[in-house]
């Protein structure tokens, strides 16, 4: 600032910085602010262990933003910052670093901004947001990165399509560890990540098609898993997403903020949520029920299928929606210990193509929410492993090659269970 | 916590679980700009005449700020000659509402700022050469409706009489029932305002109520005015009569009311933070993950964003016929039903207001395209 200022007045152009492509914090750099205007598009910007007291907005594309140690190298909004990173340009990844203490959200990666800077997600005034006018950010990769006790959420994809996040850790989250929102034809794969201790694990609203969450582990939140249609973002209803092989159970941490409207002991919630495939996954010890099916406003959850998930006795899959927006045509072909019982003949008589209004239950039992722990004072998470760093960082790809489902098996309770817990 | 506030945790009402999820704010960025209502209150001398004329009937946006005193009466009448009764009503209207005197027997002392507004229900319109619009006056039945006895669900004709002076009301609703077809009066009532604070009146649970309404011309003509067809400049009013149980509502404490409404009494500001007339953030927590606007409260529940509509002019009154019938008579304005009809829904399922809230009448009208001297009420439909 003070340079520019200087040479207005002196009248003469200041040195053009030539750009890097690689520029090391803190020897090239002393803040990471200073790095993304010395590195070149392209670059990698390696940040050394340290606690870096600073928002960072990645605004080249093909970045590699990259910690020399996860658990070392540490982005921290002190409780007082809204935010850790900022991703606004195409194919970024961010890798083997911590972000913390961000009162909104520890990394962001959006399409949702313009030369005046990021947007607001969806609509959050009185007007409709045209989302014609934000073309959704391409290719991102999130990588072994820790987020932990950030105000609303640890890794937020917003707007963004063909991008991947995997083998990353978020707790401590007031809102959701990871969300994936507002996008069609998302092209996004989520797998072997942690999260626990959040009010809910992984949050989608209205992000659709193919996005394939697998393989990971969303236990001991409040809520494990959600798909959400939500009128307040664009590309209503939500839809299209395959949950296969997940651990999702035991979704009643105490210690871990509030879920804003109370939920808990639920593994996965689906709220006007259309066309997904949950399979596979293990659903047990959620108290209250293992999936719970609801409308959003007048938009029903229909076409999902459930096959093959393990739950506990007794609480399967509850109906909760209205009649204004009935649950149809969702299957089930085992169904059994329903909420309501009649729902069960509901889910398997849906399975051979009845579209009949599905039954529903007016309210669940079960245990009730503890008092919601401050995102700040929720216990940290133990070390995480770390990513040795790549010989060369190639341009990410253009489309997300997705396992194949078919041979993802019902895991077992001791997925990632090694990363869990507290320090 | 009361009764009355939304259930523990324990048991998650169906609502209760997670409608409504939405991302956050991002404020902290500084770069924001977000979209509000205007907040300019041309706050208009509250006696200066209303033209009854011109491409919208008066007393839906003119005058800004809703007189203080209104008659609203829902009445249902014999077929006729619709044209007929229009061409007369119009001139009544005219006559009744000219500056500066109007009718010396009803306003001696100057017609002040009078203004009467009429709107059609279904049966009417169902005759008319566009029976189409019938159907988009059909609410579906509302918590509580099925209560009602059916002379408080719907009507023929809608009246709203309304002026500073409440003197004039009544024989000013009388000349006009006059014109109409073998009237009978379903139901009338009497509404009053408090003064306005910048704008802005207090409701009878004493909270200020009309903070979010569209103000500006485009805001009007987005949310309120019918803009093509042969309702060009007319609108849909819905009107909602309200039981209001204010004795239970005064023993909650302070903190408590102010969550059921989601603002401060005080102040009118929202719990999320701000100033009376700062938009809310629905988004935001206290660290320990509580929405600062709860779940239930009015504010939220009654937020267009949820439903994905428009933003709905409210002019709702107060009433009191006795001790045991005190209320509120909602009155809205809006292009869609459908705003009207996705929001009630919602609060249905989940609105803490609701909860002292019983209805006791509910009716759709066409609130007729405005009218002049070569053009009566109605002139596109008969
Ligand atoms: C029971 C009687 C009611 C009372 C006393 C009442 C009162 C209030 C108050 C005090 C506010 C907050 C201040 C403001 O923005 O004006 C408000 C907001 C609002 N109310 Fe009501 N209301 C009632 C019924 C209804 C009904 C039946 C509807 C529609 C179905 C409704 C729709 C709204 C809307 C759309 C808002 C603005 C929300 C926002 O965007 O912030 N209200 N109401």
């Amino acid at each position: 600032m003070s340079i520019v200022l200087a040479s207005i007045l002196t009248g003469c152009e200041p040195a053009a910085p030539t750009l890097m492509s690689e520029v090391q914090v803190p020897r090239d750099a002393k803040t990471l602010s200073e790095a993304m205007s010395l590195v070149a598009p392209g670059g990698v910007i390696s940040i050394a262990p340290g606690n870096y007291k600073e928002q960072l907005e990645v605004t080249k594309p093909n970045i590699t933003i990259r910690g020399e140690d996860r658990n070392l190298t540490i982005i921290d909004g002190g409780g007082t910052r809204p935010y850790g990173i900022v991703v606004t340009a195409d194919g970024v990844r961010v890798e083997n670093l911590t972000i913390t203490g961000a009162t909104f959200y520890g990394l962001l990666i959006t399409g949702m901004h313009d030369e005046s800077g990021v947007k607001p997600p969806g609509t959050s005034g009185y007007t409709n947001w045209d989302p014609s006018k934000y073309p959704p950010l391409q290719r991102y990769l999130v990588d072994h990165v820790t987020a932990y006790n950030n105000g609303l959420y640890g890794i937020y994809a917003l707007n963004s399509q063909h991008g991947v996040i995997r083998d990353s850790y978020t707790s401590g989250s007031a809102d959701s560890g990871i969300y994936v929102g507002q996008c069609e034809n998302c092209d996004v794969l989520i797998t072997g990540n942690v999260a626990e201790r959040n009010a809910v694990g992984f949050e989608n609203a209205n992000a659709s098609d193919s996005v394939v969450i697998v393989g990971n582990r969303f236990s001991s939140n409040r809520i494990g898993l959600t798909l959400l249609s939500s009128y307040r973002e664009a590309f209503t209803p939500q839809r299209g997403n395959k949950v296969v092989g997940n651990v999702i159970s035991n979704n009643v941490e105490a210690d871990s903020p509030s879920q804003a409207e109370g939920a808990f002991g639920i593994g996965i919630g689906i709220s006007g949520g259309q066309s997904n495939l949950i399979l596979r996954n293990l659903l047990t010890g959620n108290p209250k029920a293992g999936i719970v099916i609801t409308n959003t406003e007048d938009i029903p959850s229909i076409n999902n299928e459930f096959e093959s998930n393990q739950f506990d006795p007794g609480v399967s899959i509850a109906n909760l929606s209205t009649t204004r927006a009935a649950a149809k045509a969702n299957c089930w072909s085992e169904a059994s210990a329903t909420i309501p019982t009649s729902f069960a003949s509901d889910l398997i008589a849906a399975c051979s193509g009845s579209s009949a209004a599905q039954s529903y239950a007016e309210s669940l039992t079960g245990p009730a929410a503890p008092p919601g722990v401050s995102f700040l004072k929720v216990a940290p998470p133990k070390d995480q492993p770390q990513l040795p760093r790549a010989a060369k960082y190639d341009p990410l790809p253009n489309a997300i090659s997705f396992p194949d489902l078919d041979s993802v098996l019902l895991p077992d309770s001791a997925l990632l269970a090694e990363l869990s817990g507290s320090k | 916590m009361s009764d009355a506030l939304p259930p523990d945790a324990g048991r998650v009402s169906r609502r209760g679980l997670f409608a409504g999820f939405g991302a956050a704010g991002v404020m902290g960025l500084g770069a924001v700009a977000l979209a509000q209502a205007s907040r300019s209150y041309k706050e208009s001398n509250p006696l200066s005449h209303i033209s009854p004329f011109g491409l919208h009937q008066a007393g839906v946006s003119r005058p800004n700020i809703p007189q203080q005193h209104c008659l609203i009466c829902v009445v249902d009448i014999q077929s006729g000659d619709p044209t007929a009764w229009l061409g007369s009503l119009s001139q009544e209207i005219a006559s009744l509402t000219a500056a500066p005197s109007g009718n010396s027997l009803v306003t001696p002392d100057g017609v002040g700022d009078l203004t009467i507004t009429v709107g059609l229900g279904a049966r009417p319109l169902s005759h008319s050469r566009h029976p189409e619009f019938a159907n988009q006056l059909r609410l579906p039945l509302f918590k509580g409706d099925s209560d009602l006895d059916p002379g408080f669900i719907g009507g023929d004709v809608f009246i709203s009489v309304n002026a500073s002076d409440p003197i004039v009301l009544a024989p000013t609703l009388a000349r006009v029932i006059g014109h109409l077809p073998s009237p009978t009066v379903r139901w009338q009532e009497f509404g009053f305002r408090g003064q306005p604070v910048r704008g802005v009146v207090r409701n009878s649970l004493g909270y200020f109520d009309g903070i979010i309404e569209p103000r500006t011309e485009t805001e009007l003509d987005d949310n309120v005015w019918i803009g093509s067809g042969p309702l060009k400049g007319g609108t849909i009013c819905v009107i909602r009569k309200f039981a209001l149980d204010a004795v239970s509502f005064r023993k909650l404490d302070q903190a408590q009311r102010d969550k059921v409404f989601g603002r401060r009494q005080l102040t009118g500001a929202p719990l999320s933070g701000g100033n009376r007339d700062d938009e809310i953030n629905l988004d935001a927590k206290e660290p320990d993950g509580t929405l600062k606007v709860p779940e239930h409260s009015h504010a939220r529940a009654a937020h267009p964003s949820f439903t994905g509509s428009g933003v709905m002019l409210r002019r709702g009154y107060s009433f009191r016929s006795e001790p045991a019938e005190t209320g509120h008579l909602f009155v809205s304005f809006q292009n869609d039903v459908s705003t009207f009809v996705k929001t009630q829904l919602r609060l249905d399922e989940g609105d803490s207001l609701s909860e002292f809230a019983t209805p006791l009448a509910t009716a759709a009208f066409v609130v007729l395209p405005g009218f002049n001297e070569g053009r009566p009420l109605g002139s596109t439909l008969f």
